[in-house]
């Protein structure tokens, strides 16, 4: 059943965009991803133009982050103070990201940014989580905890303005999280993703926040500059479906519970492993793309 | 298909009609048409869409129908390898270029009208007028790249399409032609001539809306008319689905 996309003005098989939907939200249910940096590239692989997936993109994480963001604070997992301080940030990121978008999307560069933010992305995230979780595996096998220092100091440390983040036990620079907001707001606008991959390893390396708040506090965070970017995106460049957004929502909804019931039943290192791989041929998909000859070397754009 | 059959069949039938009760209408003009459906909407459906372009012609000659769509400029850019990545390095404008364009004839174009003819009223999809105010040496070369694009899209036509004749004095005539989902929104025009002795006997044109309709026109023009209003609705429409999956799931 083919349905017609008014923004994207192209037409998809409304299955085909369920099912997308349900498979990145179970993927992002299961590992605790946000899944918009699978989503992204499948929806321009079934046609959907790249401008308009980024800008849709951005409010169906909305609505995903919304959903997560409720149960953690149900536990009392959210650093409010964290996530407002951050949010500063990724505000100015992500009001900048779009404006660059618009300028790219001009010089006909956006495609190009796109593709390489992602190999780029996805080959650093692959390798870390590939490390990561094979470490985690076989340290399991082992059965011998590693102990980790509760607290290090850095150069971190020696920055301005610091503040307290009692909920986090921290007391550092709020400079910081901004700067961390910043980056994070740009990838939002560009990508369309949420972000949270590179949020959460962030705020555990570098912030040093304990564990159990780092994932709320990220999404709290990533509602707002998603929003941002959605109301932005629709002002600027005309480019957030809303029917498009509407069925990914749906299909994402139901995937992401299906898949957060499945994760506490399934061995987690070795999915973290396969999902790693999974991102990282992903990733070289994405390079051989830019490095291969193309099959057309021309395309044409409406200027409107 | 079958609805559109079934269109073609009632125009048909009803010219058929036209033509038995007065027999006297067609002969008063050389050259009468219609087409069906009157206007193209796009609605959430919408996977393109036939149109069939009818008429009598009265005495001799050929008959050739050409559909062009609105026009836009158009950027065509070519890629390059640069530092081992392919990069878009040239780009060269083109203004007026019709975002569609068909031709039927009801004999192969040479053979009807003249080559000077034909390119003056730019009939045949190699006499199309693409014009480009930037300099680039491989100019010729961007034009054919749009030209191809645009025919793997089926948004313009590879071979002009046939106009088939039919009957004796007057005759009927019909051409098909589709517009695929991917057809820009905009005003075609159908362009109508008959060709006698090589020259152009009569010519007549008429615009074919082609526009959304219902959800679908509601939605684009929302977006565009009130962009700020259309994502903020479009975040509340996101965050009230988020907390209902909450509510929704946490019951189960």
């Amino acid at each position: 059943m083919q349905i017609y996309l008014p923004i994207a003005e192209v037409s998809v098989n409304i299955l085909l965009l369920l099912t997308m939907g349900a498979a990145v939200g179970f993927l992002s249910g299961l590992f605790g991803v946000g899944g918009g940096f699978l989503m992204t590239p499948l929806l321009i692989f079934a046609g959907v133009p790249p401008a308009v997936v980024v800008g849709t993109s951005a409010s169906q994480i909305v609505a995903s982050s919304v959903s997560g963001v409720l149960a953690h604070w149900s536990r009392g997992n959210v650093d409010f103070k964290m996530g407002l301080v951050l949010l500063v940030g990724g505000f100015l990121g992500s009001s900048f990201g779009v404006l660059l978008f618009t300028v790219l999307k001009q010089i006909g560069q956006i495609d190009l940014v796109i593709t390489l933010s992602y190999v780029v992305l996805l080959s650093i995230i692959g390798v870390l989580m590939l490390v990561e979780a094979t470490r985690a595996f076989l340290r399991r096998r082992s059965l011998t905890a590693p102990l980790r220092k509760l607290h290090q100091h850095t150069w971190v440390h020696g920055l301005p303005f610091k503040m307290r983040f009692r909920q986090s036990r921290l007391y550092i620079s709020a400079l910081l999280p901004m700067a961390i907001g910043f980056i994070v707001g740009i990838l939002v606008a560009i990508m369309g993703v949420g972000g949270g991959f590179v949020m959460v390893p962030a705020m555990i390396y570098l912030l040093g926040m304990p564990t159990r708040a780092v994932a709320g506090t990220s999404l709290f965070q990533i509602i707002f500059v998603t929003a941002n970017v959605t109301f932005l995106q629709a002002v600027q460049n005309h480019t957030v479906d809303i029917v498009l957004a509407l069925l990914l929502i749906v299909g994402g909804v139901i995937g992401a519970q299906v898949g957060g019931r499945m994760s506490n039943r399934v061995p987690a290192e070795q999915l973290r492993i396969l999902l790693a791989v999974l991102i990282l041929a992903l990733g070289a998909r994405l390079a051989f793309e830019l490095v291969a000859t193309p099959e057309d070397v021309y395309s044409i754009v409406v200027e409107k | 298909m079958r609805r559109f059959l079934h269109r073609c069949g009632m125009a048909l039938a009803a010219w058929a009609l036209v033509l038995v009760v007065l027999p006297g209408a067609a002969s008063a003009q050389e050259l009468l048409f219609d087409w069906s459906p009157h206007r193209i909407q796009i609605t959430s459906d919408f996977t393109g869409a036939p149109v069939i372009v009818f008429g009598v012609v009265d005495g001799p000659g050929d008959v050739i129908v050409v559909v062009r769509g609105p026009t836009d400029s158009i950027s065509v850019r070519r890629k390059r390898r640069f530092a081992g990545i392919w990069i878009n390095r040239d780009e060269v404008e083109f203004d007026d270029v019709p975002a569609y364009y068909a031709v039927a004839s009801s004999r192969p174009l040479n053979e009807i009208l003249s080559e000077e003819t034909l390119k003056q009223r730019q009939i045949g999809i190699e006499t199309l007028q693409l014009v480009s105010a930037d300099s680039d040496d491989d100019v010729d070369l961007f034009r054919q790249a749009l030209v191809e694009r645009r025919q793997a899209a089926g948004l313009y036509s590879r071979e002009p399409g046939s106009v088939k004749l039919v009957g004796s004095q007057p005759r009927l005539f019909r051409a098909n032609f589709f517009f695929p989902a991917s057809a820009a929104v905009g005003s075609y025009r159908i362009e109508t001539i008959l060709v006698r002795d090589g020259a152009i006997a009569k010519a007549q044109s008429i615009a074919l809306p082609l526009s959304q309709e219902g959800r679908v026109a509601d939605v684009t023009l929302w977006a565009h008319e009130q962009a700020p209003a259309y994502g903020l609705i479009a975040i509340i429409l996101s965050l009230l689905s988020g907390w209902a999956a909450h509510l929704l799931f946490r019951r189960l």
